[in-house]
Order: structure tokens, then C-alpha cells, then sequence
């Protein structure tokens, strides 16, 4: 058997009877050390050392019993072969038992058995695979077991019954449940809101996914959470619910609606994205940028690209890049002069992914007066292969070599001295002299430094 | 016993009974808060993955002289399940193959690279960039300590938050998840989150996925094993409950980036980034009345590799003690401070009284006692007492630890644990007592203003 870690927090199945005594061995231990604290600590404060002295043997002796017994306990416990055996059999034989009670005719009997799963309910939860079972899940519905669970997610004062019941609802389906559910989405505890938020997304309905279309903008749990939930959640009408709430006067809820729209990607949508492009608020409109990857709708994506707010533009970019909009280089390019980073260094990205069709604007960005756009066009012609194709020209020599001769200079004046020095230490004595006559014709301080780099380094190789 | 003697003795088992109270409330604390963790299981963590919405990560790991073991953390990395992410190794100057080794491991190639610098770093040799993994970058650099490196890093760093883990680590596969897990779901403005760090001696890796979990071989090894199951899974879980976790470890922990540009970077002048910026970010925050929270997240899990010898142990143990007198100088203000809350109150005084002259006072403890056994002036029950609350107490912490990781998280199997929990015993009366010379040596070495970080030597983390 191997030792590798299987999971971090042991489930809540593998608390069977005999963690139980191991709590309670612990927790009276606990008790015990913390009673015989006091007592000394009293002891010593009246200044009767030598009563304290008298309780050594009892104190010891106490210690000595509730370290071996936690021990024992401790090392008992991590017998995982045993435990492994024994909860799978224990959980579906329980929760099996107790469904076929709860299909009972007698309704004492169900009582009962109700009564009893849901003093089991975090056992319960953790048997969630046998709940989600179809033949369990009818026999626990029509058993009235929904009804209760739902009655423990609103009225139990522990907290994690609260979580465990929202996680069972959300296995059980019954559509009765998404009222308590959607309540729940809305309590100050951000545990018990996210897991009925997890219930809600469980159920393929429109009501469900439109109460977590609501809670996007609840105060409990963070918007990306409910977003990220909202992303795997399949619902026929999502579209429709996601357009209704883009019109809300909340930016937040227009904001999600035009990162969710952009994420399901249907056609139909486009109008809406369009609208929300045009948006006063900027958050939305980048998010709005970013959808229109997944849309048609050059133009736009063009405008966005001049929009006033750096956010959006860089957002726009980042969508140009991965729609593969080719026909924006020129656009793009000219953000390499941008004022803000950000929009440098995603229009760059965008560039070095078109390949070829962005080699034109790039390399007239290679002689920018702006020193940091003619970085930025070096860099996307270093990422999308161009300069390597260069540099194999130059070592191959012959037709062509004398143009991507030049290229390379201008690539070295705009600092991009890495990719030349590597090809330079990398090949053979010819191409390190063609390089090493590039750098010379590169001229600037920094070429200098590594033409000498150079030299250092062949010493070294000669030596 | 002349009263004077008799003083001395009850104040001194006043030291240990509120010492081993601390550590005793702390586990209490850090047990309440497991299960409470165990209770948020719910979470799907696969779906948390899967969301675009979730928060990306740039992962900062500081390299000098690792090229032994890099490629372990790279690759555990890469097997993680975070859905966006960058891996940036910073090569501090290394004097071995370190970056010779990354480029032909991760098919690294020369990128030139162009971003705002606004943290001042020893000169950048070169970037470059993984062609098999795209998010896998490369800083080669000037040697300037790891803090230094981490700021070269930080300036490359392209996403909100930045994690910085150490080379000699092994990440679980889904240990990023669950560090970010409190990120994704914080109410609060601000949240530092730290891992829940262990022992990789004697773990068996392949391809940075670890495949058996072994005690290590030696004494020394296994004897860290307890200590750090002790101040990771209980220590610092109690601390966080009082949101006064005095450092968030090197080895592994999340940041968010505006927070460490504000805190200009790691500190480049201590001996040990960590604690300075955790030790930082509670002064600068605290008083602002900005919703805060530093934390370790018991269930994120990264593998460290321990000193494996005796004479490095020394080392560590010295720096380790200097770097606690450092902070208890450079942030004396914050000492019974109440402006600073329980960090000020609680866990400032701690450092000091426990950490800081912890050394000094447990040796003249048991010198005390020795003396007195000696000269016949201490009866057997006042001795046996005295060996309860100081050594007793402590064995019963790290069993307290030892049971804590049986309970959530079964690492270890039941003969294993046999050998860990007669370890535990020992470990007060040995461990914890061989370190005290070294920890009293470091004062000097503080007074004298040294600042150095002496490298351990290192071993390949695992067999493959």
C-alpha cells in the first residue's frame, strides 16, 4: 500500500464510533490538564509549595494515562486499512436502512427514522453519493425528508448542520427546496451562503440559476465565487436570464452579465454585448471588451481599442488576441505607444499570437521614437519566432541574409540583445562572427557589453 | 529551600506552566479550527479550478545554488490543478548549474522581456522563457539574497497575487488550490495566507508528484518532523485565531501584490525576508484599521527539506534566533503595544519573553535545578514538578500535534506514529535543549550586526 497523502481534511465519513472515543479521549485529557493548571496555578498563588508538591505523584501518574491513552488512540486511528473497510459498508448499510425505514408504511416508524438521519445529518453528508442515488433520493423525497432538512438549513443553530443540510437539499433536488435555498443565499455566514449557493447550482432549473443570478450582487459571498459557479451551470434559459439582468441598474450586475455572456458565447447575444460595450461604467465595458472575443464585431472591438479608460483598452486587446483578430494589428501596434503598461504589454501578447499578418506593424514599431514601444514590437517579433527565423538566415548566409542582417541590428537597438548573444554562443565560429558583427553594428553601450561578454566568454572556451 | 531559592524555582515553574499553557491553548484552538476546516470540505475545489473567475497567481521561487532539486518544485507546480498561473524561478547568482540545469529541464530560451522595475534589484543577467510551458519564466540575476531575488520577481510578476515558495519544496497537487481557497472566498480587504508546511526528508518524488510518504532516516530529521507538525499544524492555526501569526513562512505563502509594493518589496537588510514582511505588513495594516487577515491554511500542504545534519542544524538554529532578535529591535514599538491589538499584546510579548530571551531563561532554569539537585536542596517531588511542567507539558504538546495530524490528515501510518510519539517524549528533553547554546550564541552574533544567510547544504530531496 502505498503512503502517498490521499486527501488533506479526512471526510467526515471516517468518523465513525471510534473517532468519536478519540475526541472524547482527547477532550477529556484536555480537561483534565486544564483542571490540574488551575489547581496548581491556585496553589502556587496562596504560596503553598509544599501542597503542590503533594499532588506531584497524582499529577504524574495523570499524565502518564492520558499521554499513553492519546497515543494509543492516535496510533489506532491511523490505520486507514481498517477504517477504509469498514465506512463504506457502514454508511450505505445506514443510509440504505434508513431510506427503506422512511418508505415505511407505518408512520411512527418513519418518524423515527427521520428523526434519527437527521441526527446523522453530517454523517449524511458525507454519504451524499448515496443520497444522490435516484432509488434512495424517491424514497427519502417521499418520506417527507426534504421538508426536514429544509426545516434544519433555516432553524439549527450549529452552523455546519446548516452547510451539511443545504449539500444534502442540493442532492436531493426537490424543487420545493429552492425557496429556503435561495433564502439561505442572502445569511450573514459565508460558509452556510455558499454552500446553498453549491445546492442551488445543482439544480438544472431557471429559478435556480436566476436566484444565483441575484446573489451576484448579495453582500455574503464574493461575486467571482458565485460567477465561477454559475460558469458550469447548464440552464437552457441562461442566456435569457443573463440579458434580462445586463439591463439592471447596478454596474456590478451588468458587469457580471457581460463576463457570464461572453462565457457562454452564443451568437444571440451579440446585440446585448454590443449595448454593454457602450456602457458609461468601464468595468463593464472592458468585461464587455473581453466577451466580444467570442463575437463578431470588428469595428467595435476597434473602438473599444481607442476607448478613453485604460482598463478597457487593455481588455480590448487582451480579446483581440484571443479572437485572433489579424485584421487589428495596425490598431494594435499603435498601442505599443500606449500610456499605461498594461495595454503595452497586452497589445504585445495579442501581436506575437497573429504570427505572420502582425510582422509588417512590428517591425515599423522596431523604429518608434517611444524606446519602450520599440521593446515591446522586439519582444512580440522574439515570442511569435520571426527573430529566430532571422537569425537562421543570417548563419545560412546567402539571399536574404543581408535584410535579416539589418532586421537583427534594429532588434539589438531596441534592446533585445538576449536572443542575439544566446544564437551567438550557441553556433559555430562563422555565425558567432556574423553576430558578433551584428552587435558590432548595433553600436549601443548595451551591445558593447555583451560583444565583451562575448569575448570573455570565448577566452574562457580557448582556455 | 530558603525563600530566595524558593522565589526562583516558582517563578521558574510560573515560565514553563504559562508557556506550555500557551501552546496547550493554542492546540485546543488549532484542533476547534481543523474541524471547523474538515467542515468546509463542501467546497468544490475542482470547480474552483475549472471557473475563470477564480484568481490568478504569479508563483515567485528563489534559487541559489538548488540545481539539485528545482526541478521537484517546477514540476509539482506544473501538476497543479490551478487553472491560471505563472511560474517565475529567479536565479540568484547561483555558483552551481542552476540555470544551465532550468534551461535544459524546462527548455528555457533567452526572452527579452521588457516591465516596469519599481523595486530596486541586484543587475538582471537575462529572462527567459519555458518554450514546453508557457507560463514558466526564468530571471537569471546578480546575487542579492533571496529577498532580493523575490523583488526581481515581484517586478516581473503579472498577476494580482504572488506566491513565493521555496526551491527545496514540493508543492501537492492541489496545495495552490487550497492556500488560494481563503483568497477567493475573502470578505476581508486584505488576506496573506500561508502553507502548512512539512518534512520532505525521506519522501519518495517522481516527476514532482510524490509517490511514498517515509520517515526520514536520521535522528535530527525525524526530530524536526515533530517540531514543525507542532508549529505548523498547531502553532500557527492558534495564532491565526487571533489573526497574530508572527510569520508567514518563506517556504510558502501567498501575497497580494499591491500589499508588498506598498511594503516596497521583501526587505533586502534582514536576515530573513518572511518574518520582516509578516512582522511589516501587521504594523503598517494594523493601525489603519483595514480589514486584514494573515492566516495558515492547515490543509495546503508543501514539503520542505530540513537540515540533515547536526552542524547545519547549529547554523539554522543560530540564524533563526538572530532573526527573532532582529524583528524584536526593528519593531520594539509594537511590544505591549495595545494600538496593535493581540499581535502588540499577545504575540510581540511572546516573541520576547519566549523566543527572544526563552534561551537565556530555560538555561539558567535547568542549570538552576541541576545545582540544586546536586547540592540536595531540591526534594524529589519539587524536581519531578519541575521536569511535569518543563519537559512533560511540551512532550504532551507535540503528541497534541501528532494526534491532530492522525485525525485530518493520515500521513503517517500506526508504526510510524509509534516511533514519532516515542520521538515526541524525547524531543523536549534532547532536541529542544541541544539547541539552547546555539540559540544564546546568536545574540552575539546580533550585537555584532551580522546579517548573513549561511546556505545549507543540500541534498536531492528524494530518490527517484
Amino acid at each position: 500500500m502505498s503512503d502517498a497523502p490521499e486527501r488533506r481534511i479526512a471526510p467526515a465519513s471516517r468518523r465513525d464510533a471510534a473517532g468519536t472515543i478519540r475526541l472524547t479521549i482527547v477532550s477529556v485529557f484536555l480537561l483534565g490538564t486544564a483542571c490540574a493548571y488551575a489547581a496548581c496555578v491556585v496553589i502556587v498563588l496562596r504560596g503553598n509549595i509544599d501542597a503542590l508538591f503533594g499532588l506531584v505523584p497524582w499529577l504524574a501518574a495523570a499524565a502518564l494515562v492520558g499521554c499513553l491513552l492519546v497515543t494509543v488512540s492516535a496510533v489506532a486511528g491511523a490505520s486507514r486499512k481498517r477504517v477504509r473497510r469498514r465506512t463504506p459498508r457502514l454508511m450505505s448499510d445506514r443510509v440504505g436502512e434508513l431510506a427503506a425505514a422512511i418508505g415505511a408504511r407505518e408512520s411512527s416508524e418513519r418518524e423515527r427514522a427521520v428523526e434519527r438521519l437527521l441526527k446523522r445529518l453530517d454523517v449524511t453528508r458525507a454519504a451524499l453519493g448515496v443520497a444522490a442515488n435516484p432509488a434512495i433520493r424517491d424514497q427519502l423525497l417521499d418520506g417527507g425528508f426534504a421538508a426536514r432538512v429544509e426545516r434544519e438549513l433555516e432553524t439549527s443553530r450549529s452552523k455546519w448542520h446548516r452547510v451539511n443540510a443545504a449539500g444534502v437539499l442540493g442532492l436531493l433536488g426537490a424543487e420545493s427546496s429552492i425557496g429556503p435555498l435561495e433564502q439561505t443565499l442572502a445569511d450573514p455566514d459565508v460558509d452556510v451562503a455558499y454552500a446553498a449557493a453549491h445546492a442551488l447550482s445543482l439544480y438544472p432549473s431557471a429559478t435556480a440559476y436566476g436566484a444565483l443570478l441575484d446573489a451576484l450582487t448579495g453582500q455574503t459571498i464574493p461575486s467571482g465565487r458565485v460567477a465561477g459557479l454559475l460558469e458550469s451551470f447548464r440552464c437552457a434559459s441562461a442566456r435569457e436570464l443573463i440579458e434580462r439582468r445586463a439591463e439592471a441598474d447596478e454596474p456590478a450586475m451588468r458587469y457580471w452579465g457581460a463576463y457570464l455572456l461572453g462565457s457562454l458565447a452564443d451568437p444571440r447575444s451579440a446585440p446585448v454585448i454590443e449595448r454593454l460595450a457602450r456602457d458609461p461604467n468601464e468595468d463593464v465595458r472592458a468585461n464587455a471588451a473581453e466577451a466580444l472575443a467570442n463575437f463578431r464585431g470588428d469595428e467595435l472591438l476597434s473602438s473599444l481599442l481607442a476607448d478613453e479608460s485604460w482598463v478597457v483598452r487593455s481588455h480590448a486587446a487582451k480579446a483581440a488576441g484571443a479572437g485572433c483578430r489579424t485584421n487589428l494589428s495596425a490598431r494594435l501596434s499603435e498601442l505599443l505607444e500606449d500610456q499605461s503598461w498594461w495595454v503595452r504589454q497586452n497589445a504585445m501578447i495579442a501581436l506575437a499570437s497573429f504570427g505572420a499578418a502582425a510582422i509588417p506593424p512590428l517591425l515599423a514599431q522596431l523604429h518608434s521614437p517611444d524606446r519602450f514601444a520599440r521593446n515591446k514590437a522586439a519582444e512580440a517579433l522574439v515570442r511569435n519566432g520571426y527573430a529566430m527565423e532571422q537569425i537562421e538566415r543570417v548563419k545560412e548566409g546567402g539571399l536574404g541574409s543581408r535584410n535579416a542582417r539589418r532586421f537583427l541590428i534594429d532588434l539589438g537597438r531596441a534592446e533585445a540583445l538576449s536572443t542575439i548573444e544566446t544564437a551567438a554562443l550557441a553556433s559555430g565560429r562563422e555565425t558567432r562572427k556574423r553576430m558578433v558583427g551584428v552587435l558590432r553594428a548595433i553600436g549601443t553601450e548595451q551591445a558593447q557589453a555583451v560583444l565583451e561578454a562575448l569575448e570573455r566568454n570565448g577566452d574562457e572556451h580557448s582556455d | 529551600m530558603s525563600t530566595a531559592i524558593e522565589i526562583i524555582f516558582v517563578a521558574l515553574l510560573g515560565y514553563f506552566l504559562v508557556l506550555n499553557s500557551l501552546y496547550l491553548t493554542m492546540g485546543v484552538v488549532a484542533l476547534a479550527q481543523l474541524h471547523r476546516e474538515r467542515g468546509r470540505e463542501y467546497i468544490d475545489i475542482e470547480q474552483m479550478a475549472a471557473s475563470a473567475a477564480t484568481l490568478p497567481v504569479s508563483v515567485l521561487i528563489p534559487a541559489y545554488n538548488e540545481s539539485l532539486i528545482l526541478r521537484h518544485v517546477v514540476m509539482s507546480l506544473l501538476e497543479s490543478s490551478y487553472r491560471e498561473f505563472e511560474i517565475i524561478i529567479i536565479n540568484d547568482g547561483s555558483t552551481d548549474a542552476t540555470v544551465e540545469t532550468a534551461i535544459r529541464e524546462f527548455a528555457l530560451v533567452a526572452h527579452d522581456v521588457f516591465h516596469p522595475a519599481p523595486l530596486p534589484t541586484a543587475p538582471v543577467r537575462g529572462t527567459y522563457r519555458s518554450r514546453c510551458y508557457p507560463n514558466v519564466w526564468l530571471i537569471d540575476k546578480d546575487n542579492g539574497g533571496a529577498a532580493d531575488a523575490l523583488n526581481a520577481g515581484l517586478n516581473l510578476a503579472r498577476y494580482p497575487f504572488v506566491a513565493h515558495i521555496d526551491a527545496d519544496c514540493v508543492v501537492e497537487p492541489d496545495a495552490l488550490m487550497r492556500l488560494m481557497r481563503p483568497i477567493n472566498f475573502a470578505v476581508e480587504e486584505v488576506v496573506v495566507a500561508g502553507a502548512t508546511l512539512r518534512v520532505a526528508n525521506g519522501l519518495e518524488i517522481t516527476d514532482g508528484r510524490i509517490t511514498r510518504v517515509r520517515l526520514p532516516g536520521r535522528l535530527v530529521e525525524r526530530f524536526q518532523l515533530i517540531e514543525y507538525l507542532s508549529a505548523y499544524v498547531l502553532n500557527r492555526l492558534g495564532w491565526g485565531a487571533l489573526n497574530s501569526i508572527p510569520v508567514i513562512s518563506g517556504g510558502c505563502g501567498v501575497w497580494p501584490k499591491r500589499v508588498l509594493m506598498d511594503l516596497d518589496g521583501f526587505s533586502t537588510t534582514d536576515t530573513h525576508f518572511d518574518i520582516e514582511a509578516t512582522i511589516h505588513a501587521h504594523a503598517e495594516l494594523r493601525p489603519t484599521g483595514i480589514n486584514y487577515r494573515i492566516l495558515n491554511v492547515p490543509d495546503a500542504t508543501v514539503w520542505t527539506q530540513v537540515p540533515t545534519t547536526w552542524s547545519d542544524l547549529k547554523v539554522q538554529r543560530k540564524r533563526w534566533q538572530r532573526v527573532v532578535f532582529e524583528m524584536l529591535w526593528n519593531y520594539r514599538r509594537l511590544i505591549f503595544n495595545p494600538r496593535y491589538g493581540y499581535f502588540g499584546m499577545m504575540c510581540m510579548p511572546y516573541l520576547l519573553i519566549y523566543e527572544g530571551l526563552g534561551p537565556f531563561i530555560e538555561t539558567f532554569a535547568y542549570l538552576f535545578v541541576a545545582v540544586l539537585a546536586v547540592l540536595g536542596m531540591l526534594s524529589f517531588p519539587a524536581l519531578a514538578l519541575f521536569l511535569c511542567f518543563s519537559f512533560g507539558l511540551t512532550a504532551i504538546v507535540r503528541i497534541l500535534s501528532l494526534l491532530a495530524d492522525v485525525l485530518y490528515f493520515k500521513h503517517y501510518s500506526s508504526r510510524r506514529l509509534v516511533i514519532l510519539a516515542g520521538l515526541a517524549f524525547l524531543e523536549p528533553l534532547v532536541f529542544h535543549v541541544a539547541q539552547l547554546p546555539d540559540r544564546m550564541a546568536a545574540l552575539p552574533e546580533f550585537l555584532r550586526g551580522k546579517t548573513t544567510h549561511e546556505t545549507m547544504v543540500r541534498a536531492a530531496v528524494a530518490s527517484e
